[in-house]
């Protein structure tokens, strides 16, 4: 009997961290060397959105072999709902690391051609919170298909 | 009034001592005093008699912090008598003048 190649082949996780270009995160972020980051398009998305607040919203997008050695932990007290992990690195040492950028508004046109919408302005807290609790998450096969139509765009950092 | 931490979760660790995990809506740090409301009474003609709890410790990532930022999520340790007001989607505000 032939196993379904699909059903058993491993998934290797790729990660993304929404913000606004260039920013080094909060101080609390960058003493305790932490990077937070989502392994879900739709909610680093959302944070890239609302970074356009402070300047270019982006998504920084690091694959398991962009971070190889670095550790990742379990996220934060929200980390279900933004299925959020925990790189151990600061936020411009993982914006350094990760091997393809995309611009806020191209991750919320991928995701439309998936026929996914996410809000053009989203701004504060509670407005992210409010679009985390009433959007959906990808599935793995989803996230694939962000991750080349990103590849595609042939952006650098 | 400005809203300051939204709850998410509340752990009782003591007679007057309370964890509280949730998001950071603008900085926070120890030392601070914060009222609890309600979040969908967050009006201030609704605050008859808010209740106040001292920050006395931070943590994110579980790592201790003097000060967690806007936007970041995270566990206050508060310490105040009125726990029993303490509650998923409570707001922690500050009066503003």
């Amino acid at each position: 009997m032939v196993a379904d190649a699909a059903a058993t082949e491993e998934v290797v996780p790729v990660y993304f961290r929404g913000t606004s270009r260039g920013f080094p995160g909060s101080p609390a972020l960058q003493k305790i060397g932490i990077a937070p980051a989502s392994t879900d398009t739709i909610v680093a998305t959302i944070f890239a959105v609302e970074g356009q607040n402070f300047g270019e919203g982006v998504i920084y997008i690091a694959t398991a072999q962009d971070l190889a050695g670095v550790l990742i932990e379990q996220g934060n007290v929200l980390a279900k709902l933004e299925a959020e992990v925990a790189v151990n690195l600061t936020p411009l040492e993982f914006a350094n690391k990760a091997s393809i950028t995309i611009t806020a508004v191209e991750a919320r046109n991928i995701l439309v051609d998936m026929g996914i919408s996410i809000p053009g302005m989203i701004r504060g807290p509670a407005a992210i919170d409010t679009v985390l609790r009433n959007t959906p998450r990808l599935t793995s096969v989803q996230i694939t298909q962000f991750v080349d139509a990103a590849r595609n765009l042939r952006r650098q950092p | 009034m400005k809203q300051v931490f939204k709850v998410s979760e509340v752990v009782p660790i003591g007679e007057d001592t309370f964890l509280v995990n949730g998001r950071a809506y603008e900085d926070v740090k120890i030392g601070d005093i914060l009222f609890a409301i309600l979040a969908e009474t967050v009006e201030p003609r609704k605050m008859e008699a808010p209740q106040c709890f001292k920050v006395i410790a931070i943590s994110t990532y579980t790592r201790q912090i003097e000060e967690l930022s806007r936007m970041l999520t995270g566990s206050l340790t508060l310490q105040g008598d009125q726990g029993e007001n303490l509650k998923e989607e409570t707001m922690l505000v500050i009066p503003v003048v």
